[in-house]
């Protein structure tokens, strides 16, 4: 089993021809759809945008698909569509909302990730990270992947990666140092 | 790999993490996805879920000044209904926001003449459980957009609005009337979306070139305010335009040149290379091919086809179906001479490799009319010469090298193009840019892509008064090794710009369109990017936000006293739009006090 539960034998059938490239692109990408819709939660603070950008990457990897040469990589290869989608999001939002903490009896019930970075410092600092540090948190501590991993999906060094991981636990821990401290006060 | 880096604060963000769950996506989410596979996925369809990220400032004529609100919007599935409208009939499609809020838009006619001004207007009522609704808007009449999109061709114009937000209050009942109004942006690029976004927005009255077109209201407001939960739901209404008088036969204005060279593993290069990159349908393509010897020895012997080992070939983008001349088997030897370009001549009598609808239309403007150059019909093409040779008599065993040299080229409907097109003098082949002197190494900085992308910004000065407008001078160049360098970019441009306080943390943030143009720059060609501002505030009374929002209120770049870094952004990806937008920056820094 490779990762992302993609087995030896499907890669064989996914060459066989394109009608079994597109069947075991459904299959994967289904079956991926979840983990998907979750990071892109995670990365944008925001169900509805997670939606959007789930629905474009999808379809971005839909109308890519044959440039996929090894199924085996599918999982890095549709984060790595995923990430740059929002990825662009927020570059272009680039303020994100999040709702303070007291204000968390407004929050939509239906909006888990909203929940979730408003309902901690740690969230919520992490919220507050620059795209491109936020991404690299939220790879490393939700997705669970190492430096090398989280490099393949985003396209860079990853002695990018460690640099902008180490930025960000600095930013994080100058964040919560500063809500202590204005809290003490 | 060591990987670690402060324990304490890593432990406490994997604990936080730890309890993120895996959320199933929703319903909706797998049915769109299911949908979009099932559809085979029109290239457009992303774009034409509008991306979130919209432009909201008022765009027309101006180039990349493209402002985003902070914020969500919930795209949500009120599917309008569309009373249809046959012939000459009006037409009606209503949709209504969660909130009760109904938007209808009517057309007089949805079968008009070309040149023929559709009348179109809005309305709005709410019919809500409350007496009133108030909601915040920043379109030009407050929460009504419109825009228009071809559905039998690429063309569109998307809604715009202002930089500012305002209340709005609908009293349960009362309907609002909104005439069409026109808004959106285009960016002065010789391209056919461009060209006729500027034909559109010519005129205040709505008139749309021959085809079948989607005319929409779109209902976008926050939820309560500006910055509330955004809504969006829209209104479509189908209008014919009919062909109307023969279209002039003018072809397409001059566009950037096309030319692109191979060379083999054996030396030979092959060119070719086409004056503009934009035609008429019909219109004639002049074409050049040329192939030449650059080799170690002083002369090459190619083995191919009697008629040159050098042909031209094309095939429409996207598409599974070449067309390829005829050629003699006779392996014919073909003497080259170091140094010496040959000339190869377009032939025409082209047959394509497979079954397509654009056959009929190249025999009757090439091959069955004798012409001698080449016309296509309307759409993306690449065009292409193809080496095929053997160094060594044909025989048994004699491998052949195959090389191919392409070009793209856009061909436009002239039945559906704007009745009048201007040239539109924007990149222009120059000599290889010269870099200013810079008295002050702080008011110019080149930074150059790996791909050989050259973008340069400075600043005339480095001191500034608070009130003094900035001046800043961008520009891009290709200088890598190709003929033209083909990527993707955001509509908004390929440039964003942005400002970074230094002694402070006030920042301006920058803002694209989410849509995915192909784009491609010519080698030595220089383009003069202006200064552009976009962004977005969120309307929450900080001090930041108020930054913003001062910076966005006014063209003119000024700014308060402090030394601010003054950023260009140059973004692209590459052509499939699939993997990473480069993000390379060039800044300058200017002092205001």
């Amino acid at each position: 089993m490779v990762e992302g539960g993609l087995v030896a034998g499907e890669v064989g059938r996914a060459t066989e021809s394109a009608e079994s490239i597109d069947a075991t692109f459904e299959r994967l990408s289904d079956r991926a759809i979840d983990r998907c819709y979750s990071l892109a939660g995670y990365l944008l603070g925001d169900a509805a945008d997670a939606e959007d950008a789930t629905q474009d990457a999808m379809a971005r990897a839909w109308r890519s698909r044959e440039t996929l040469r090894d199924p085996a990589l599918f999982d890095a290869w549709l984060d790595r569509i995923l990430v740059n989608t929002c990825m662009d999001r927020m570059r272009r939002r680039r303020i994100v909302r999040f709702v303070d903490i007291d204000a968390g009896a407004e929050l939509p019930a239906a909006d888990p990730f909203r929940a979730f970075l408003a309902g901690d410092d740690v969230a919520r600092a992490v919220a507050q990270l620059k795209p491109e540090l936020r991404v690299v948190v939220v790879l490393r501590f939700w997705r669970d992947l190492p430096v090398d991993a989280i490099a393949e999906r985003l396209g860079c060094p990853p002695g990018t990666v460690k640099s902008r991981l180490h930025a960000a636990i600095g930013a994080l821990r100058a964040s919560l140092e500063r809500d202590a401290e204005e809290e003490a006060r | 790999m060591n990987d670690r880096f402060d324990p304490d604060i890593e432990a406490q963000v994997s604990a936080v993490f730890e309890r993120a769950p895996l959320v199933a996506a929703p319903a909706a989410l797998r049915d769109a996805v299911a949908t979009d596979r099932a559809e085979r996925v029109a290239p457009a369809h992303a774009a034409r879920r509008d991306a979130i990220p919209r432009p909201l400032a008022a765009l027309v004529g101006i180039a990349a000044a493209i402002v985003v609100v902070a914020g969500t919007a919930a795209y949500f599935a009120t599917r309008p209904t569309d009373t249809g409208g046959h012939g000459g009939q009006p037409a009606v499609a209503t949709a209504t926001s969660p909130d009760g809020l109904k938007l209808s838009m009517k057309v007089a006619r949805t079968q008009v003449a070309a040149g023929e001004v559709i009348e179109a207007t809005a309305t709005l009522v709410y019919d809500g459980p409350n007496a009133s609704i108030t909601v915040g808007g920043s379109g030009a009449d407050g929460v009504v957009y419109f825009g228009v999109r071809q559905l039998d061709g690429a063309l569109r114009i998307d809604p715009a609005s202002r930089e500012s937000c305002g209340s709005y209050t609908f009293k349960r009942g009362a309907e609002a009337s909104f005439p069409f109004q026109k808004s959106g942006g285009y960016l002065n690029e010789d391209t056919p979306q461009d060209r006729f976004a500027q034909q559109y927005f010519s005129t205040k009255q709505l008139m749309l070139p021959a085809g079948r077109w989607e005319v929409y209201a779109e209902l976008m407001y926050g939820v309560r305010e500006c910055g509330g939960q955004q809504r969006d739901v829209k209104a479509p209404v189908t209008v014919t335009v009919g062909s109307g008088p023969a279209p002039s036969p003018t072809p397409v204005p001059s566009s950037a040149p096309a030319s692109r060279s191979k060379t083999t593993r054996d030396g030979i290069m092959i060119t070719i290379s086409s004056p503009h990159s934009t035609y008429a349908a019909g219109e004639p393509i002049p074409l050049t091919g040329s192939i030449r010897y650059d080799g170690p020895d002083e002369s090459l012997t190619a083995y191919g086809s009697g008629m040159g080992i050098v042909t031209f070939g094309f095939r429409r983008l996207g598409s599974d179906v070449e067309y390829l001349p005829a050629v003699t088997a006779d392996c014919g030897p073909h003497a080259l001479q170091r140094g010496t370009p040959n000339p190869v001549k377009f032939v025409n009598g082209y047959s394509p490799s497979g079954q397509t609808g654009d056959d009929v239309f190249i025999r009757e403007h090439d091959g069955a009319a004798g012409l001698t150059s080449l016309t296509l019909p309307a759409g993306s093409w690449e065009v292409f010469v193809e080496t095929d040779y053997a160094t060594q008599p044909c025989a048994a065993g004699v491998s052949f090298v195959k090389e191919r040299a392409t070009i793209q080229l856009t061909i436009v409907d002239a039945a559906k193009a704007p009745v009048s097109i201007e040239p539109v003098p924007t990149t222009a082949p120059t000599p290889p840019a010269t870099k200013q002197p810079a008295a002050d190494l702080r008011g110019t900085q080149t930074v150059t892509t790996s791909d050989g992308i050259e973008m340069t910004i400075s600043t005339p000065k480095t001191t500034y008064a608070p009130d003094e407008a900035i001046t800043v001078t961008t520009t891009t160049r290709y200088a890598g090794p190709d003929g033209i360098f083909k990527l993707t970019r955001s509509g908004s441009g390929l440039v964003a710009f942005e400002v970074k306080q230094l002694d402070g943390t006030l920042t301006s943030g920058y803002a694209q369109t989410a849509d995915c143009r192909p784009d491609t720059l010519v080698r030595g060609a220089v383009t003069t990017i202006p200064f552009g501002k976009s962004g977005g505030y969120a309307n929450d009374g900080s001090v930041s936000d108020n930054f913003r929002k001062q910076y966005l209120s006014q063209p003119e770049l000024v700014l308060p006293a402090g030394r601010w870094e003054i950023v260009a952004h140059l973004l692209y990806g590459d052509a499939s739009c699939s993997v990473a937008t480069r993000d390379e920056v060039a800044s300058v820094i200017v002092d205001v006090r």
